[in-house]
């Protein structure tokens, strides 16, 4: 992937889930958010922890939501996300100031982020304890919410029904591991 | 559409505002499709979860290897050894511990990954038609994947005549429905017979072996499988090879 990829080629790329993209994405504004999060009093190691979860929360969208950005960039967003994820954590450790400033260049996007099942949070321990094949089309179908047909496309399956047999045998096995609990 | 799609498409916004407002209306009322609904939900989670994490690992990662500096000091150098030839050795303890304990699991991985229902290339089904054979009517249960209704169907069929490529599908049949060692056993009668379906035969009933852990089997099974056709399923004969103990 080229670093002169313009805005929507990327968008394009986040949204199939390309985790090469992510990275360019992330080593290319990383500098730059650290200098921003400086103005809200943040150290290096903070502002990192932050910059790593708003580029986690990006990526969902746009792979989760398949995301497409009309009005603004991915910079823009990614520092929208960024500025919420760091006033939320200033007003938890209730040290937040009032820093904004007229130069204030980007808009606080705000995070739905509820609190997972813990029946999501064991799954999610699962999820390793299945195949690879297995894993994938559970996640190509519930997570990234893909068609069938969709799934046909990306995947090697030769047809609808194959993928429907193959991901009713994983769910079958997921939930028997879940059941051994 | 079935209702988990049908499902998909509602939480994934797929559906018109008519669809939509039936949709809300059945999942108050249907025990199935809330079921369904909050098993998507929850798997949704549970992959965020699980890719959030395995994300964050990696740009943490990625930080690491642009930023760490190089260790030249021969003291740190010999204490790295040392630690590493330890953690060399703890891992050898760990990863025999973790092959043997968990060889019948990775098979039944490995069964998962290179199982794929086997199609119908006997007798192509076509809608509509009108042909009310016997064979033609298993064949179509098959096909609609009523494993159940075709098993009964090439059982009555293999009563009267032994075909045996009715008898590998009958094997199929068993096989979708996960009643391994009844296939297994059609399938064992059928490895050695030469037919249309030899080389399919041996690779399920290698597919049966690596789900019931059986290495040896499996190994067997291929080993004649590639003697037999060595351009049947070469790739995944391989890869199989590769990863058994």
């Amino acid at each position: 992937m080229s670093r002169n990829s313009t805005d929507a080629e990327l968008q394009d790329l986040l949204r199939s889930d390309n985790k090469k993209a992510l990275e360019t994405i992330y080593i290319e504004y990383k500098d730059e958010f650290l200098n921003y999060a400086k103005k809200y009093g943040l150290d290096v190691y903070n502002a990192t922890d932050i910059y790593q979860d708003a580029i986690i929360a990006m990526h969902h969208n746009f792979v989760n939501s398949r995301l497409v950005l009309t009005s603004s960039s991915i910079k823009t967003y990614l520092f929208g996300i960024g500025k919420f994820k760091i006033l939320k954590k200033l007003k938890e450790a209730k040290t937040l100031l009032n820093v904004e400033t007229k130069e204030e260049a980007y808009t606080e996007i705000t995070l739905d982020e509820p609190t997972p099942s813990e029946r999501s949070v064991t799954l999610s321990a699962y999820l390793d304890s299945i195949s690879e094949s297995c894993r994938k089309v559970l996640e190509l179908f519930y997570y990234r919410n893909l068609t069938v047909d969709e799934i046909v496309q990306v995947t090697e399956y030769k047809d609808g029904n194959t993928v429907r047999s193959h991901k009713s045998r994983c769910l079958k096995r997921l939930k028997s591991l879940f059941k051994k609990v | 559409m079935n209702k988990e799609e049908f499902i998909q498409d509602y939480i994934a916004n797929r559906l018109s505002e008519e669809e939509t407002a039936r949709a809300e209306t059945l999942l108050k009322s249907d025990a199935e499709l809330q079921a369904l609904y909050e098993t998507h939900q929850e798997l949704a989670a549970a992959f965020k979860i699980s890719n959030d994490k395995a994300l964050k690992q990696r740009l943490q990662a990625l930080d690491s290897t642009s930023d760490e500096p190089e260790l030249t000091s021969n003291v740190k150098k010999k204490n790295n050894f040392k630690i590493f030839s330890r953690l060399a050795i703890a891992a050898i303890f760990i990863v025999g511990a973790f092959i043997v304990f968990n060889q019948f699991t990775a098979s039944e991985d490995l069964f998962d990954s290179y199982f794929e229902v086997c199609p119908n290339t006997y007798l192509p089904v076509t809608r509509g038609t009108t042909n009310q054979d016997v064979t033609f009517e298993a064949f179509k249960a098959y096909e609609s994947t009523n494993y159940l209704q075709a098993e009964i169907a090439f059982k009555g069929l293999l009563a009267n005549e032994d075909n045996l490529s009715i008898r590998f599908y009958y094997a199929m049949s068993l096989l979708n429905q996960e009643k391994f060692d009844l296939a297994l056993n059609e399938l064992n009668t059928l490895t050695t017979k030469t037919f249309d379906y030899q080389a399919e035969s041996l690779w399920y009933a290698a597919l049966i072996a690596l789900e019931k852990g059986n290495s040896e089997a499996v190994k067997n099974q291929l080993g004649k499988l590639q003697e037999l056709n060595p351009n049947y399923k070469s790739a995944e004969v391989q890869k199989i090879l590769e990863k058994l103990p």
